[in-house]
């Protein structure tokens, strides 16, 4: 091979052209090696966008998890309501999706007013309107949001609190809404609405909240 | 016969760590993962949700592509300079050209002089208008404090202005809140030979607080082809504060400021109209920088805010060939505020006043050599939820005035559907310009000359000359984009983006009449060439990423970008600036990136990057491993190791344009870190 080739490859200087056959079987053998390179990055990409698993990390999924939980803990419902004490406490989900997810396994199992919580997920209104009204709370996830409007008649008065996560939530009847301020999570309540729904918010959880009315006004 | 040039040492150092990466779920203690379920409503109320989950509801909610960069994912990435932050990210091209110098760009066009993005560090715009760009040298802070990196693909000019035409990076620093305390940190390597700094934090009284900072860096030359020294070594210092008050609540004051002083040694090979016709000079550039910015913001209730910024900018760069001095004064005024139910609005208001002084040398000139320009800017976007929770829609514009082509409109459509929880599909359709330079207005340029007889047999010797023009217009896009975001299972997600990229009146030059110069050391022809917009183009292409949050305990995240340029001249008798994709970007980019939390000490983190060929350039595509594996000592103290550019010993990235520096390698470089935090 002629040596200014050979100096070329190894210094990696391109733009030196030679015909000779040695030469040309070098250039071809580092083609091949990158060829090799690049096909590894690729596949190894593709290996993982196609596995699966468990996991989520999700942690201001996780805090509003746990302020649903807590909302269970100061709420009280009708005797009727909680008649037996085998049967468990039900959060119904609505909307499916990461908060859906990670609600279920951080609420699921707790024990709330001496129940075990039990997580039912709903895909959407319409499969919650036909047996959702058993339940004892409802999160209403934001990407069910649109449909909040025609699920709360058929949930007045019996006996289950209505919380989500969007803006003006408890303003359109909802009974707890998670709000995200300063980084901080803050929670709005409407008591008078939580009453429409058939369920009593205790005292120290309304201390701790935003008081919004039905007409949209704050009360602090 | 040294056939590849990956050490054996190294290869056998990638097999080990691949592996304990793949069998590592054994070591998996996992991390302290908090049981918030366990929480009462008060400890749950006093919990700071991190900015990660904030920015990724947020980020789902954008009609854009955008990728953000956390405080953590910098930390972790090794990177000592800001454009090495930015190289695993989806649709961005990261070249270094030399030790200090960078090329950067999204959606191609890149050079060290990129003149299609738009750069923001806190508010304060770091583009020149000497070319359009970004002087990356000095583009830099003290990184532990930086709160995170945006990066926005394509137009962000109905927002943000003339010049964020392929892009938008936005570098954000931490609130002085969050910077309490005092923070050591020491890096020692084998190309970052040293950077050293130091912040302190404290509290002025209530609700206000301040971070004081310096730091100093010491890069080594990187090597030539051969191996031998660059002659490109690079020193910097630089020290700031910053200041935020929430005294009244709803009331955010931001003072900061900050000083910096580069060096850097340099080696050009300039034209010479006597043999070797060529000139090798060697020096130092010096540029001292201050800049003083203030922010208020005003929340009026949760539906309405209004901010206002004012920032004072001074540099003195001393280059091989150019003296320039800069002052820059820029005020703006926003206002948010929701109108009825379903539509938010957002307008604003800027003005903007720079001025130079250029000392013109031989090389380059610029005509005239002091000038005043003067920016006007307003703009206006309504965001309307189409359906609640469904479906939105913004429209607004940029109005701008500016001295150079005078009135310029911005527009921009965007619309977002969620068709089902987790699933959001996303479409623009916006117009940016990208203004001219004072580069591009009056610049004169003595290009390589061409030896006597090297044209044909007796040719004689040849002076290219590039003359900027004052009729040069704005350089226009309209970008169509379409994007995908979606969750695919609880721990997997998606994010893809599509564009073409409509480009008219980019920049050219057209050659005039060539003259003969009776220089008494040799005479010559010297060829002028003025610059004009003759050209136009498209390009088009796809940016892929996904995030695969494997266990608690890892992460992987990868990436594909797709890109491809043509343009081509509307005059025959102009020549192109942009060839092909093959001068200015590649055609493929692959990224992989894992984060493993090996212990609850321990992190390990590898990453991968293919870039393609840039065939126009000379430059081969490479493959190369950054590694950075950190240990948290104590409480106090985190010790890590970084090892970056390994497989290849050295590699080409860039080769220089319109100005001869000499092309330089990349070499694999290793370096120790301490950070130590105490009240």
């Amino acid at each position: 091979m002629p040596n200014h080739c050979q100096a070329a490859l190894e210094k990696r200087v391109s733009g030196v052209v030679c015909s000779e056959s040695p030469c040309r079987s070098l250039v071809k053998q580092n083609r091949v090696y990158k060829k090799y390179l690049r096909r590894s990055c690729l596949i190894a990409l593709v290996a993982c966008l196609g596995w699966s698993s468990s996991h989520a990390d999700d942690e201001a999924l996780q805090i509003k998890s746990a302020f649903v939980l807590n909302f269970l803990k100061y709420t009280d419902w009708s005797p009727e309501k909680l008649a037996s004490e085998e049967s468990p406490l039900v959060l119904a989900i609505v909307g499916e999706g990461r908060i859906a997810a990670v609600m279920r396994e951080v609420v699921s199992g707790s024990v709330v007013h001496k129940r075990k919580v039990a997580v039912k997920i709903y895909r959407d209104a319409e499969e919650f309107k036909s047996d959702g009204a058993s339940c004892h709370a409802v999160f209403v996830t934001p990407a069910a949001m649109s449909a909040w409007e025609g699920l709360r008649p058929v949930l007045l008065d019996r006996g289950v609190l209505a919380i989500a996560a969007s803006p003006g939530f408890c303003a359109a009847g909802g009974a707890l809404n998670l709000v995200e301020k300063e980084s901080r999570m803050r929670f709005e309540a409407n008591p008078g609405a939580a009453r429409v729904l058939g369920v009593r918010l205790r005292s120290d959880l309304l201390k701790l909240a935003v008081i919004v009315k039905s007409d949209g006004k704050v009360k602090q | 016969m040294k056939r590849l040039v990956v050490p054996k040492k190294i290869h056998h150092l990638v097999l080990v760590l691949l592996i304990a990466a793949t069998v590592s779920p054994a070591m998996a203690t996992g991390r302290n993962k908090v049981d918030y379920a366990t929480m009462s409503l008060e400890e749950l109320m006093n919990i700071e949700i991190t900015s990660a989950s904030k920015k990724e509801e947020r980020l789902r909610e954008t009609a854009a592509a955008v990728s953000v960069l956390t405080s953590d994912d910098i930390a972790r990435m090794g990177a000592t300079t800001i454009p090495d932050t930015l190289r695993y990210l989806p649709g961005v091209h990261v070249a270094n050209q030399d030790a200090h110098q960078w090329a950067v760009s999204i959606r191609g066009f890149n050079d060290i002089f990129a003149n299609k993005l738009l750069v923001v560090m806190d508010g304060r715009s770091i583009y020149t208008p000497l070319f359009s760009g970004v002087f990356w040298n000095t583009t830099d802070t003290f990184l532990e404090d930086l709160e995170q990196i945006e990066v926005v693909r394509g137009p962000g000019a109905t927002v943000w202005g003339a010049n964020a035409v392929n892009g938008v990076i936005n570098v954000i620093s931490k609130d002085a809140k969050h910077t309490q305390g005092w923070l050591l940190s020491g890096i020692a390597g084998t190309e970052d030979r040293g950077i050293v700094g130091a912040r302190y934090g404290g509290q002025l009284g209530d609700g206000t607080h301040y971070r004081v900072y310096g730091k100093y860096l010491n890069r080594d030359a990187s090597a030539l082809a051969d191996g031998s020294d660059a002659v490109d070594s690079w020193q910097q210092g630089r020290t700031g504060f910053r200041i935020d008050s929430e005294s009244t609540p709803g009331r955010h004051l931001t003072l900061q400021g900050e000083m910096f002083s580069n060096r850097e040694e340099q080696r050009y090979h300039l034209p010479a109209i006597v043999p070797p016709f060529v000139e090798t000079t060697q020096g130092h550039q010096d540029t001292l920088g201050a800049h003083l910015l203030g922010r208020w913001t005003e929340k009026m209730d949760d539906d309405s805010d209004i901010s206002l910024q004012a920032y004072y900018d001074v540099t003195h760069g001393t280059y091989v060939i150019l003296e320039e001095t800069r002052q820059t004064a820029d005020v703006e005024f926003q206002h948010r505020f929701r109108l009825g139910d379903s539509q938010e609005i957002v307008w604003g208001l800027g003005y903007r006043v720079t001025s130079d002084e250029i000392e013109n040398m031989e090389r380059l000139s610029v005509n005239p050599n002091k000038e005043t320009d003067n920016l006007f800017s307003a703009f206006v976007q309504d965001e309307v939820t189409l359906v609640p929770g469904r479906m939105t829609l913004a429209a607004g514009s940029k109005f701008e005035h500016n001295d150079f082509t005078g009135f310029e409109v911005q527009p921009s459509v965007r619309t977002e559907w969620t068709p089902c929880s987790e699933v959001t599909l996303w479409g623009a359709v916006s117009r940016a310009v990208r203004s001219p330079s004072r580069i591009d207005e009056g610049a004169f340029i003595t290009m390589p000359t061409v030896p006597p007889g090297a044209m044909f047999p007796g040719s004689p010797l040849t002076v290219p000359e590039i003359q900027g023009s004052r009729s040069f217009d704005s350089e226009e896009l309209i970008a169509y984009e379409l994007g995908l975001r979606a969750g695919l299972s609880e721990s997997l997600s998606l994010d893809a983006a599509f564009f073409y990229h409509d480009y008219d009146k980019l920049r050219t030059s057209a050659s005039g009449s060539p003259r003969l110069i009776m220089d008494p050391a040799m005479p010559y022809i010297a060829v002028p060439s003025t610059i004009n917009n003759d050209a136009e183009g498209e390009s088009y292409g796809a940016e892929l990423a996904a995030m695969w949050q494997v266990d608690d305990w890892w992460r992987l995240s990868g990436s594909y970008t797709l890109l491809k340029v043509k343009t081509r001249v509307t005059s025959p008798a102009s020549e192109p600036e942009y060839v092909d994709e093959g001068s200015s970007a590649p055609r493929h980019q692959v990224s992989l990136w894992s984060r493993m939390d090996v212990t609850r000490r321990t992190a390990l983190d590898i990453g991968l990057r293919f870039v393609d060929e840039l065939e126009g350039k000379d430059v081969d595509d490479y493959t190369v491993m950054d590694i950075h594996l950190s240990w948290q000592a104590s409480e106090d103290c985190d010790v890590s190791i970084v090892a970056r550019n390994l497989l290849e010993k050295h590699h080409a990235e860039w080769s220089p344009s319109y100005i001869e520096s000499q092309p330089t390698e990349v070499e694999q470089s290793v370096y120790g870190k301490i950070t130590w935090r105490f009240e």
